[in-house]
């Protein structure tokens, strides 16, 4: 649990002390307008719905047809394309590696139906290479795309990343520092 | 009066740093949403 929480604040934490060492300042935060937020909200409910309630899954997934990582997707992506016109210039062009991450790990999985993670890459990271989650799959012959799979290890998160994944750590990232830096507007 | 003024200044900065925190957090919860941070396990909450 560590780990994971290491894994998701720390692109927050590198923009933040980047921000800071070039000037930035917190109060430059307020002047972003984040719009719609519920949508990210509201992705984050269905992917909670895809871990915890099996039947729900079963429904939108099996009667329904929908991949539940597409919604979330969808509905993420929407959220960023609604805000991102308002965004200074150099966010946006954070916010365009974030979308290219998304849409290299959405290729993967929209390919495979479930995110494949190359099984030496997760055996490096200490991880077991056969399990199939409702997230990942291991990866085979028959998998497609998968070079944009989870196809490098960290071991001492004991994690496997996505080429995707490095991209929206790293818009994550510039998008905090810029948002630190940009001038309140008047 | 001072202590009204006091008490306003105060508030105000609670909601900037509320509002700081929730821009931090959406930022954050966007990397969490779009990350497949994979292999069995560790997807997880992620």
């Amino acid at each position: 649990m560590l780990h994971v929480m290491m894994l998701l604040t720390t692109p927050v934490l590198v923009g933040v002390v980047a921000g800071y060492a070039a000037g930035g300042r917190f109060a430059n935060l307020l002047a972003l307008r984040l719009r719609r937020l519920w949508l990210l909200w509201l992705a984050a409910a269905v992917q909670v719905a895809q871990y915890h309630l099996p039947w729900v899954r079963s429904l939108v997934q099996d009667e329904l047809g929908i991949p539940m990582l597409a919604v979330v997707f969808a509905i993420v992506l929407l959220w960023v394309a609604l805000n991102v016109v308002r965004w200074p210039r150099p966010m946006q062009l954070a916010a365009v590696l974030i979308v290219l991450g998304a849409i290299g790990n959405g290729l993967a999985i929209a390919a495979n139906g479930r995110m494949p993670y190359a099984p030496q890459a997760a055996v490096r990271a200490g991880l077991s290479a056969t399990v199939e989650g409702p997230k990942n799959e291991p990866a085979d012959d028959d998998t497609r795309l998968a070079f944009l799979g989870d196809v490098i290890p960290l071991p001492l998160l004991g994690k496997v990343l996505s080429a995707g994944d490095l991209l929206i750590a790293a818009g994550i990232s510039a998008a905090v520092t810029m948002a630190l830096r940009q001038e309140p507007t008047p | 009066m001072l202590a009204a003024t006091v008490k306003e200044v105060s508030m105000k900065q609670r909601m900037s740093w509320t509002r700081i925190v929730l821009v931090l957090y959406a930022l954050a919860a966007l990397a969490t949403l779009l990350y497949t941070i994979g292999a069995p396990g560790a997807t997880e909450g992620s």
